[in-house]
């Protein structure tokens, strides 16, 4: 990320190539088109490219920071009603995909990793997990969910503070014991 | 958690991005002078942080590489040819500043935050800043760029890119990925002017490299709505022969 702070394209290239299928795959998660989908990875790499002196190493990895710039842009996309079909995040059979097809070896192990994290969700009761995905990946806010669940919004924080924490247990790498 | 706050319940729906403006502005608040918020936080974010991570994947279409790519290199350009003035700034008088300011002037200001923010497609303004200062002096080099996608016809171009590069009000049209002409023709710019009927010829004519790239300076584009390009035969026309395969919207 240093090269893209000193403004040089290639570099920039570099950072597009290794981030933009996680950017892509989560953007088009959340808005269910692939033209939408485009318009927000291109609006989070122009952001990027344009401010990347803003990344901080110390608040996470490039991906982690990539990854949090294209939810933000798909969640403000969204919420302007760019979409109509307000459904859009509990579609779990997504009728396109397009798999990368190249399986080297960070492939693998980001195929791991999506597996483990899919795991940690799958595991939860379904009120849980079903909050967090209408939340994360469909955009909507507490006030919007409780209202399409039929539940008073305390009953949604709730479930969503409950479903991450069990998440985390699950994810955190094991403490040490004394 | 032996003192629970009352916002914890609020945390998850702050990570996950369930809060309306409003209500993410009120909790940020509300965080700077909560420590025990501030923690949850800390240690819920690295859920957040993976969800991103679950989704099936889906490989981003190659012409968004080559758009997203085409606009980079021209700011990039950009950014370097400004690169020899910003080392030269022009001496201002400083201007009055509070106490309060120039108790922090004595660190650089960081070129960071001299890359702009920028918005997407239209009126791009992007301030490339070479600050310094002291206590007499507050120096600052400002390039006014706009950078503007062209759509281009993906049938007569299927790879084909086209950025118009507004430089302090000059224009350039960059392409890339283009066709050479046919033979016996050269690629012509048109502009069409707000309230005419039809597009004005102009004296832009162009080829492309053998990698299909190439740029071409504009005539003034104050007043115009759009900038076309078509393909006309050698020497150019004065109305067009073909349809614009190229089109910028200003």
């Amino acid at each position: 990320m240093q090269l893209v702070q000193r403004a040089e394209a290639s570099a920039f290239e570099v950072v597009y190539d290794r981030h933009s299928g996680a950017a892509f795959s989560l953007a088009y998660r959340m808005c269910g088109a692939r033209q939408l989908a485009e318009e927000v990875v291109q609006e989070a790499f122009l952001s990027i490219w344009r401010s990347g002196a803003r990344y901080d190493r110390h608040r996470g990895s490039v991906r982690t920071w990539i990854l949090g710039i294209t939810h933000h842009r798909a969640i403000d996309a969204l919420r302007r009603g760019v979409v109509q079909d307000r459904h859009r995040a509990s579609d779990e059979g997504i009728e396109e995909r397009f798999e990368a097809s190249d399986r080297t070896d960070v492939e693998v192990a980001r195929r791991e990793e999506a597996l483990e994290v899919r795991g940690a969700l799958d595991v939860l009761p379904d009120e849980q997990r079903r909050a967090i995905e209408l939340a994360y990946y469909g955009g909507f806010t507490q006030s919007e969910i409780a209202e399409m669940l039929g539940v008073p919004i305390g009953t949604v924080k709730g479930r969503m503070r409950l479903g991450m924490e069990k998440m985390r247990d699950r994810l955190e790498p094991a403490e040490v014991l004394p | 958690m032996s003192e629970r706050c009352q916002h914890a319940d609020t945390v998850a729906a702050f990570l996950l991005g369930a809060l309306s403006d409003a209500e993410r502005r009120e909790f940020q608040a509300h965080m700077a002078t909560c420590a025990h918020c501030r923690e949850d936080v800390a240690s819920l974010r690295l859920v957040a942080d993976a969800l991103p991570l679950a989704v099936p994947p889906v490989a981003p279409p190659a012409q968004l590489r080559d758009r997203l790519m085409e606009t980079v290199r021209a700011e990039a350009d950009v950014l370097s040819a400004a690169g020899p003035a910003a080392d030269k700034p022009q001496r201002q008088p400083r201007p009055q500043r509070r106490r309060r300011f120039a108790l922090s002037s004595g660190r650089p200001l960081a070129l960071a935050g001299a890359l702009g923010a920028l918005v997407l497609g239209v009126a791009l303004g992007l301030g490339i800043g070479a600050a310094t200062n002291d206590d007499q002096t507050k120096t600052q080099t400002v390039v006014q760029v706009r950078t503007v996608q062209a759509r281009v016809d993906t049938a007569a171009a299927p790879r084909g890119t086209a950025v118009i590069v507004l430089r302090n009000g000059v224009a350039t049209l960059r392409v890339r990925g283009l066709p050479a002409p046919p033979p016996g023709k050269v690629y012509e710019v048109w502009l069409l002017r707000r309230g005419a009927a039809a597009p004005s010829p102009t004296d832009a004519l162009f080829s492309v490299s053998t990698r299909g790239s190439g740029r071409v300076a504009l005539p003034s584009v104050q007043g115009v709505e759009a900038v076309l390009v078509t393909a006309e035969p050698d020497g150019g026309s004065q109305a067009p022969t073909s349809q614009p395969f190229i089109n910028a919207a200003l």
